[in-house]
């Protein structure tokens, strides 16, 4: 037998002797070469210096940039974000300054902005919040207030807050117009109607106003396999079918609590919210397509675009597919309006927009830097060249403008229209405890596995519980 | 051979040299590099998740806060009807595909084994799902199950039968994901099975053939028994792997209709990252982590009561 070959501490220390020397070698060789300039540096020193005093005007937003440190923003790879990086082009070839994409995927987002705003210093000078889980951000005060990095700058009030999805009131737990104002709108996702307008003018049928009208003009329309009357999202997916819904409980006056921030009495099984379900259910089960429950955002712009749906909820991201002749049937016989109301409710089409912060564990010179982009992108004019490269602007006097007049951009009156109406997303820290109750039993009502009223039971009961558990003054309506 | 001085080859008597102690301990110190790294990366993050699922953590006053919650979260599980149906379901979709695989993979195993020139062949095919990143089989799946123009609905209708809603109900939800999932892993099962047939030694079955062995008794008496090492890892494997699954869930039905689909693993995904309860989120991770532990001492035990009853 052959003895095995012992791997002692000898020929250990010998092997590791040639591993060193062989390196050492390596890196000696590697000294003879020409060393190559260092890198320009592509993160702001911590330094608490004012941005450079040299400024270069950018024309064509008729605000003066002043030049500062490459700043990196996080954001999300989501249909708009090309829209995004067309307008951060623009900074840059306008201003000269640098900036740096931090793309993520969406379901990246919550972690990357979490660990940049808890470590010692973000990695980060811009995070992109959504407006689903951005409560513990400003609430916990990981975004610094905007007025402490420039207490001059004033919010024009042209730019839509979403019912000051920008402001938070510490008190209150909740966004509020007397809170402190923390972040900026960037995307403003809203939900529309979209619907057939060619079709509705040939059976002589006017927009839909109420949800009255988008049932008659379901009837006239919808034949079960060609062309469906009504459709919006059903599948369980993260919060997009409880999103949906949302327009039909707050439409017929009902809302998840109360009073948001005044008063959390849970309300979301009470008559008026019924009311919502049941006309949300009756719609779906007469004229959705029987897989209604399966039903995503990708399929529900399959269905419009395919010319498959006569009438659709869904948000306004989704009208740049509705016009592209390589996805569309439909090209340009897609109208868009605000959501409908009950006949004695009121609108009330529900945001998914997102808020950028300017992480408050940064240096001052950073934040100004941060700041200065995001002063210059909420421009009348940098949000038109923004609308251009097909993003969705936030600034009221965009959709007002005469671009909203051109056949591209119909969808923007909606949008001027639908601001008045606005029902802002579940803002507060628990909020996306609460959309996973909603999303579920919503899901549920829809695949038919129990009752709309079973459905808000258990919504409320399971609200009320997380309300109660996190300390809110709650009861049950 | 040179004989050594007596002297030189006693060992010498009072205490070792530096040199001596250095050699007679170099096992211990020469797995300290790997000791670090496993304490590190394994052993010091479940000690974390273990505080961890005993706390609230809370983020606010711009820092994260661990509260010491006791047994908060355990009283949360115990009224938690989605984790129960996540548990419920999840170990329905273990049973079924790991039983679907094993048996469909160990029969193709056998057939490739018998027809040697095809073998190569259907190695390649079958290697094909295993290669596809998780998103194309999520999204050609989902495109299949299409209740408009998917493939399976198409056939319904040309034999004029009525189209199904297979991601969709909660009579096919699942179902339709475990297809998926046999669909992806009986190939890996059929690697290890014919790798396993391959290596097998001849002489027992030809010895069996010498003394009239049919086809079936050959392989009820000769080539399972001298497979089951094969199937037992093969079989422990696919185990823990189906007990985590996730992505294919996730692409094809998100854990809906309702809760029809709803996996352990998806379902701490979204409590852990979705809405950041950390402390819970932990602790669940701790109850999934001991329910496969548990099975693995079980599953060990009896192969190995097994191996020693044999």
């Amino acid at each position: 037998m052959i003895p095995a070959k012992k791997f002692d501490r000898r020929e250990f220390l010998k092997a590791t002797g040639i591993l060193t020397g062989s390196l050492a070698a390596t890196a000696l060789a590697g000294c003879a070469q020409p060393t190559p300039p260092p890198a320009a540096p592509t993160a702001a020193p911590a330094a608490t210096a004012a941005p450079a005093a040299t400024a270069v005007p950018a024309v064509s937003t008729g605000m003066t940039v002043p030049k500062v440190d490459p700043i990196t923003i996080l954001i999300n790879d989501s249909p708009w974000f090309p829209g995004f990086e067309k307008l951060v082009r623009l900074y840059e070839e306008k201003t000269g300054n640098k900036v740096n994409l931090a793309v993520t995927p969406f379901a990246g987002m919550l972690e990357k902005t979490r660990n940049a705003t808890t470590a010692a210093e973000s990695e980060y000078d811009i995070v992109n919040l959504n407006e689903g889980w951005y409560a513990p951000f400003f609430h916990g005060k990981f975004i610094a207030p905007i007025q402490e990095i420039d207490p001059d700058y004033k919010l024009d009030p042209n730019i839509i807050t979403y019912k000051w999805s920008t402001h938070w009131n510490h008190a209150k737990i909740y966004s509020a117009e007397d809170g402190i104002w923390y972040g900026l709108p960037i995307n403003g996702n809203i939900q529309l109607l979209y619907y057939r307008a060619d079709l509705f003018e040939k059976a002589g049928l006017k927009p839909p106003v109420t949800w009255d009208d988008v049932e008659a003009a379901a009837k006239k329309l919808h034949d079960g396999t060609n062309l469906y009357g009504f459709a919006m999202r059903g599948q369980k997916a993260g919060w997009a079918t409880g999103f949906d819904w949302m327009t039909f409980l707050r439409s017929h006056g009902s809302d998840w609590v109360a009073n948001p921030g005044v008063d959390w009495t849970v309300t979301i099984n009470n008559a008026k919210a019924r009311a919502g379900m049941n006309r949300c259910l009756e719609l779906l089960k007469a004229y959705a397509p029987k897989n209604i429950a399966d039903i995503g955002q990708a399929e529900m712009i399959q269905l419009m675009a395919g010319g498959k749906l006569a009438q659709g909820i869904m948000v306004v991201a989704s009208a740049a597919s509705m016009d592209n002749p390589e996805k569309s049937t439909v090209v340009g016989k897609v109208g868009y309006t605000v959501t409908p109301k009950a006949a004695d409710g009121v609108h009330s089409p529900t945001s998914g927009i997102w808020v950028m912060g300017i992480p408050k564990n940064l240096p001052d010179k950073r934040r100004k830097a941060g700041l200065t982009f995001l002063k210059w992108a909420l421009t009348k004019e940098a949000q038109m060249e923004y609308t251009k490269f097909g993003a969705v602007p936030v600034r009221q006097d965009v959709y007002t403008s005469e671009l909203a007049t051109q056949q591209p951009y119909r969808w923007m009156k909606a949008m001027a229209d639908s601001t008045p109406y606005i029902g802002e997303n579940i803002r507060i820290p628990e909020g996306p405890q609460i959309t996973d109750s909603i999303e579920l039993h919503v899901n549920e009502a829809i695949a038919g596995q129990i009752t709309g009223d079973q459905a808000l039971d258990k919504m409320a009961q399971e609200i009320y519980n997380i309300l109660q558990k996190a300390g809110y003054k709650t009861k049950l309506g | 051979m040179t004989a050594l001085p007596l002297e030189a080859s006693l060992p010498r008597p009072g205490r070792p040299s530096l040199r001596e102690w250095l050699d007679q301990r170099f096992r211990y110190w020469a797995l300290a590099p790997t000791l670090v790294v496993l304490l590190a990366l394994t052993v010091y993050p479940l000690i974390q998740l273990l505080r961890m699922s005993v706390s609230t953590v809370r983020f606010a006053e711009g820092r994260v806060i661990w509260i010491y919650s006791g047994l908060d979260n355990f009283r949360t599980f115990l009224t938690d009807s989605t984790f129960l149906a996540a548990m419920r379901n999840t170990l329905l979709f273990v049973i079924v595909v790991v039983a679907c695989e094993m048996v469909l993979g160990l029969i193709l195993a056998l057939i490739a084994s018998q027809t040697p020139r095809l073998a190569g062949l259907v190695r390649a095919i079958l290697m094909i799902p295993i290669l596809v990143p998780a998103i194309a089989i999520g999204t050609v799946w989902r495109l299949m199950y299409n209740f408009e123009f998917g493939i399976f609905n198409q056939v319904l209708r040309l034999f004029g039968l009525p189209p199904q809603n297979w991601t969709g109900s909660a009579t096919f939800a699942l179902p339709a994901v475990m297809v998926v999932d046999i669909w992806h892993w009986t190939a890996f099962i059929f690697l290890l099975m014919l790798a396993g047939i391959e290596s097998l030694p001849i002489e027992p079955m030809e010895a069996a053939r010498v003394d009239g062995a049919s086809n079936w008794q050959l392989l009820r008496h000769v080539v399972l028994p001298l497979l089951r090492p094969t199937i037992l890892v093969a079989l422990m494997f696919r185990t823990i792997f189906a007990f985590k699954v996730f992505d294919e869930v996730f692409l094809l039905t998100g854990g809906g209709p309702g809760n029809a689909t709803e996996v352990v693993s998806l379902y701490i995904n979204r409590v852990f990252f979705a809405q950041s309860r950390m402390g819970y989120g932990a602790f669940l991770s701790i109850v999934t982590i001991l329910l496969t532990a548990v099975f693995v001492v079980l599953y060990s035990r009896t192969v190995r009561r097994r191996s020693s009853a044999i």
